[in-house]
């Protein structure tokens, strides 16, 4: 029996709180899919290093004499301590602080050249966000994106240098709720806007979509998302209205019409767990931390070659709005946490969850992937289907990973 | 009396109602009464968090103009403010029960004008049925003397907290 079951719709609930599938989950998508790790731009200077997580994996991303990103489990091999005790920083060396094993920059332990940090095998950097992959055999990351990469243009290839985040710092805080669901509600949910949202618009001044014809839902490879149609929707900041009408025509010039004017992005998830909220310039990662629990970690990105008062309007329209005192933050954790912790109930365990909307209702429109109006959970069903098919992946487990990890792989941009 | 010419003792008393009666505000959800202890020019700051270690502890917290939790001008303030009144804001309603404790006020800067005054807090929430948040921290405010009392004219909250361990801050510190 399915988890999902696409031809109904129906999602049975337990995939929320059960500890067997979270712990398939680990070993499957985690382990083999592409997980965005954090901003390029931090990583600017030789030497310069974040902590991050893949999953529940701590890891370490540290800029070589070489200028190339590597990518290690932030584990000391030989010791109980971590190689990177702080969030930040720049190092030639960074010592354990258990048996003072010095690790440099590529992994390999001053004086004892056959003890290397664990390597993350694949890396890329994909116009300013880096991503990474525990399946030295995984395809590369354009691949993996499939037709999801044209979209994802829309939001990061709007100029030369693609984004950046603003400030060296993400907000973090851990909600109670399993990771999909804040994953699959930014798949596209637009129909929560006036809702859910409606204090903060209240509040704001800020318009949401009323009518399923003001956007559009779009499943594309390994993501999904929803976008405005009705520009009267969008309501940047003066400062940024003035910044994008200034560079309407290069960004036209990079993606075409279609991307540049037609199209507002809105929101989106990239699988499994890397989504974003355009109008306030967000991002965010779903770290799994048990069934139940989730560290949301939250960035705000702006075009690298905005200038910085731009930066900085984004910045500040990123942390009204999220973070854990973010205006529509506070609001969203709400339900998330509610479906997670009703999803173990007896009752709730024989009622599946309905992702019906839109059914059947498909629009024809000369785009890549599959295109409905703005309010359906095509994106939803999208997202269910392409979890269940990682999950239930027949290959054999990546039992090789801690061999093939053991030496740091130059860096592959892909 | 004008707060000028107070003892120290007298000041003291002063500015520890004054934080009194503004934690019964919170406490009793008076968001509208509350929001009038605000000068206009308010800056209401809760800067990000890092763990770091000793040698690097003054790149501990972000700095004005990089990312923070409260970040707010008086406009922002109010908008929260008007936010939580709308009836629609769900993750203060129903609202959660909070407690303000406010302790070891301390005045390190008296001006002419203005009083610079520390204070530690600890904020205890409960909300529906099950779910209980403390929050614990150091609050730095500038104190306008206006019209024999006070009005904030900058709060500076540092939570002790890096990643924060509650699923919002949708109260007021």
């Amino acid at each position: 029996m399915p988890y999902f079951d696409g031809t109904t719709g129906l999602l049975d609930r337990s995939v929320f709180i059960s500890e067997e599938i979270y712990e398939e989950e680990q070993r499957t998508i985690f382990r083999r899919c592409w997980l965005f790790v954090g901003p390029a731009n931090w990583i600017d200077k030789t030497g310069a290093y974040f902590v991050s997580s893949m999953g529940e994996t701590p890891i370490l991303v540290w800029r070589g004499a070489d200028d190339e990103p590597r990518i290690f489990v932030n584990q000391c091999v030989a010791g109980d301590g971590a190689i990177a005790r702080r969030e930040r920083g720049i190092a030639d060396y960074l010592a354990c602080s258990c048996h003072g094993l010095s690790y440099g920059r590529e992994g390999i332990v001053t004086g004892q050249a056959h003890l290397h940090a664990v390597a993350v095998p694949r890396v890329a950097i994909y116009k300013g966000l880096i991503f990474a992959s525990f399946d030295p055999n995984a395809a590369p990351l354009t691949a993996y994106l499939g037709d999801f990469a044209w979209y994802l243009d829309m939001l990061v290839d709007r100029r030369e240098g693609g984004v950046e985040a603003c400030g060296h710092a993400a907000f973090r805080w851990e909600v109670d709720a399993n990771w999909k669901v804040p994953a699959e509600t930014y798949a596209g949910d637009a129909y929560c806007e006036s809702t859910l949202h409606a204090a903060t618009n209240m509040a704001t001044g800020s318009l949401s979509p009323s009518n399923l014809d003001q956007g559009l839902q779009i499943s594309a490879g390994s993501g999904a998302m929803a976008v405005l149609t009705d520009p009267t929707l969008y309501q940047p900041s003066a400062v940024v209205s003035a910044y994008e009408q200034s560079v309407a025509d290069e960004v036209e010039a990079r993606l075409g019409r279609d991307r540049a004017r037609a199209m507002i992005p809105l929101v989106g998830t990239l699988f499994p767990n890397l989504s974003f909220d355009w109008r306030t310039r967000s991002l965010h990662v779903w770290h799994p931390r048990g069934p139940t629990r989730t560290e949301i970690n939250t960035y705000c990105f702006a075009d690298a070659a905005a200038p910085d008062e731009v930066k900085d309007a984004m910045r500040r329209s990123c942390q009204l709005h999220f973070g854990p005192a973010g205006l529509r933050s506070a609001d969203q954790v709400e339900p998330w946490s509610s479906l997670t912790k009703r999803s173990g109930s007896l009752l709730a365990a024989r009622t599946a969850l309905n992702f019906q909307m839109g059914m059947g209702h498909e629009l024809k429109r000369n785009l890549p992937g599959r295109v409905s109006d703005l309010f359906s959970e095509m994106n939803q069903r999208h997202f269910f289907e392409w979890w269940e098919s990682r999950l239930t992946d027949e290959r054999e487990p990546i039992a090789a990973i801690a061999q093939s990890m053991r030496i740091a792989p130059p860096y592959v941009a892909d | 009396m004008e707060p000028g010419a107070q003892t120290p003792v007298e000041r003291q008393f002063a500015v520890e109602q004054f934080y009194y009666n503004e934690a019964a505000m919170l406490d009793s959800r008076n968001y509208a009464e509350w929001f009038k202890l605000f000068a206009e020019d308010i800056h209401y700051w809760m800067p990000v968090r890092r763990t770091m270690t000793s040698n690097e502890l003054a790149k501990e917290f972000t700095q004005p103009g990089s990312i923070a939790f409260f970040d707010d001008d008086y406009t922002a303030l109010g908008a929260r403010v008007r936010k939580l009144e709308t009836g629609y804001a769900w993750a203060e309603d129903p609202p959660s029960r909070q407690r303000h404790i406010v302790t070891n006020v301390r005045v390190v800067r008296d001006d002419d004008d203005e009083l610079e005054v520390e204070s530690n807090f600890h904020l205890y929430r409960t909300r529906l049925n099950s779910e209980e948040d403390n929050w614990l921290g150091m609050r730095r405010d500038v104190l306008r003397k206006v019209d024999g009392s006070y009005k904030i004219a900058n709060r500076k909250i540092f939570l002790d907290q890096t990643v924060v361990l509650s699923r919002n801050l949708s109260n007021f510190f």
